[in-house]
């Protein structure tokens, strides 16, 4: 199947799962911007649908909440290592410009997102049985690291095959992009718990956040 | 009984049917969880009779999406609907395997102290402690068994192990899990018997871990 053959959602994400080059050859042929709004569909569907069930931990304000500030953060995350994705891989030598990086690091991202569904069902049962705030964002962190990961993956086989030779630079750029996700979601608190107020002021680093939320005794 | 055992062993699609594998977790997953209850109670027997194929089932339809896409990911040419046969029929032999132990259980059950003993505590522990032998035994059988499966459908060796280690940590975070909301499965002798315990699915597994090592430490 090619890209201009997956004319529905479902396509793309069987495309995108079992075959990646073809994809890849797209981008290369700088015949994207057609799939793109699907790509970032895909992605905006599959975001929503698993923050729900992140919201749906404490309820109330978080039904929305939760969901908004998972699809801005990670929009406004990726935005911000856009740029040093590009950079990062000319300087591996890939043949790219701002739009293949554009469309490589969107189905990175929606392929994220795909992953997430598929632990939904997953982290569905512990949303009921986690009564720590602290062990249900471990839960969480598990199934987004692991997707993550396969993202990143995506990404860098992607450049790969437009010329990369040196993967170590994309790499540390995979350590970046995770970095910064994970202090968005800080920065966004509370995502998994309830408050007051819809944001926080105050300003913390996410490891220190944390060290300070790990229960010390049994609630 | 030799046909269906070469059926689950062979790694051909049409030997594949829902419907029998399905019977055969229910029917045997039954039996077998009987066995685990019966030194509690009857009804405790029934319970688990109950309750294990729906953890096998739960288990297996929970990382069912997953275990395919992480499959696909890796470069194995699965579809949901195999990746979920090739996962019951591995479940299958299991269950097979271990009711091909039932009379051991059942002859260990005879043997062990009564409930209403002095003795009922560490009766309790050897019936916990023998299953969880029993079990582990049937488990590495029928993940050999998982591995043929993931590698007659996979290009290398290799990406079949991947596979097998990817899919059995996804399904040990979720059966453990569930079998915590599940129990009681063997019934302590000092709580009453029921099918399942008060909250059943306000707690959880790695949290009752945790602060148990918390515990330990402090």
């Amino acid at each position: 199947m090619t890209t201009r053959q997956a004319d529905r959602p479902i396509q793309f994400i069987q495309l995108l799962l079992k075959e990646p080059n073809a994809w890849f050859a797209q981008i290369k042929d700088e015949d994207t911007w057609t799939s793109l709004p699907t790509l970032l569909l895909i992605t905006v569907l599959c975001n929503l649908a698993y923050s729900m069930i992140i919201g749906s931990y404490c309820g109330n304000a978080q039904w929305y909440a939760a969901p908004v500030k998972i699809i801005l953060g990670s929009a406004l995350a990726t935005l911000l290592c856009y740029p040093s994705l590009y950079i990062f891989g000319c300087l591996s030598g890939a043949d790219i410009n701002p739009g293949k990086t554009l469309a490589l690091l969107v189905s990175g991202m929606c392929l994220t997102g795909i992953l997430l569904i598929g632990f939904a069902p997953v982290a569905f049962v512990f949303t009921f049985a986690i009564q720590s705030q602290f062990f249900m964002g471990i839960v969480h962190f598990l199934a987004w690291g692991i997707s993550i990961y396969f993202g990143i993956r995506h990404i860098s086989l992607g450049l790969g095959e437009m010329s990369c030779h040196n993967t170590a630079l994309i790499k540390i750029w995979g350590v970046i992009l995770v970095v910064t996700m994970l202090q968005m979601t800080v920065t966004l608190r509370p995502i998994i718990g309830q408050s007051d107020h819809l944001l926080t002021s105050e300003k913390r680093f996410f490891i220190e956040h944390w060290l300070d939320n790990i229960p010390k005794n049994r609630l | 009984m030799d046909t269906l055992i070469k059926d689950l062993c062979t790694n051909d699609s049409r030997t594949e049917k829902t419907k029998k594998l399905f019977l055969l977790i229910v029917i045997g997953g039954g039996l077998y969880g009987a066995t685990l209850g019966l030194w509690r109670s009857p009804l405790q027997a029934l319970f688990v009779a109950v309750k294990f194929p729906l953890l096998i089932g739960l288990t297996t339809l929970g990382t069912g999406l997953i275990n395919t896409m992480l499959a696909q990911l890796m470069g194995a040419d699965i579809s949901f609907r195999r990746s979920f046969l090739i996962v019951a029929r591995s479940y299958a032999l299991l269950v097979i395997i271990l009711d091909s132990l039932v009379p051991l259980s059942l002859f260990l059950l005879f043997n062990l102290p009564s409930m209403s003993s002095e003795a009922a505590v560490s009766a309790h522990s050897i019936l916990l402690l023998t299953n969880v032998l029993l079990i582990t035994l049937a488990g590495i059988l029928a993940n050999i068994q998982l591995f043929a499966s993931l590698a007659a459908v996979c290009k290398t060796r290799i990406l079949a192990l991947q596979i097998l280690l990817s899919w059995l940590g996804i399904n040990m975070f979720l059966g453990c899990q569930l079998s915590w909301n599940l129990r009681p499965f063997f019934g302590t002798p000092s709580l009453p018997v029921r099918f399942l315990r008060d909250h059943p699915f306000e707690n959880s597994f790695y949290e009752a871990v945790y602060y148990t090592l918390i515990n330990l430490i402090n």
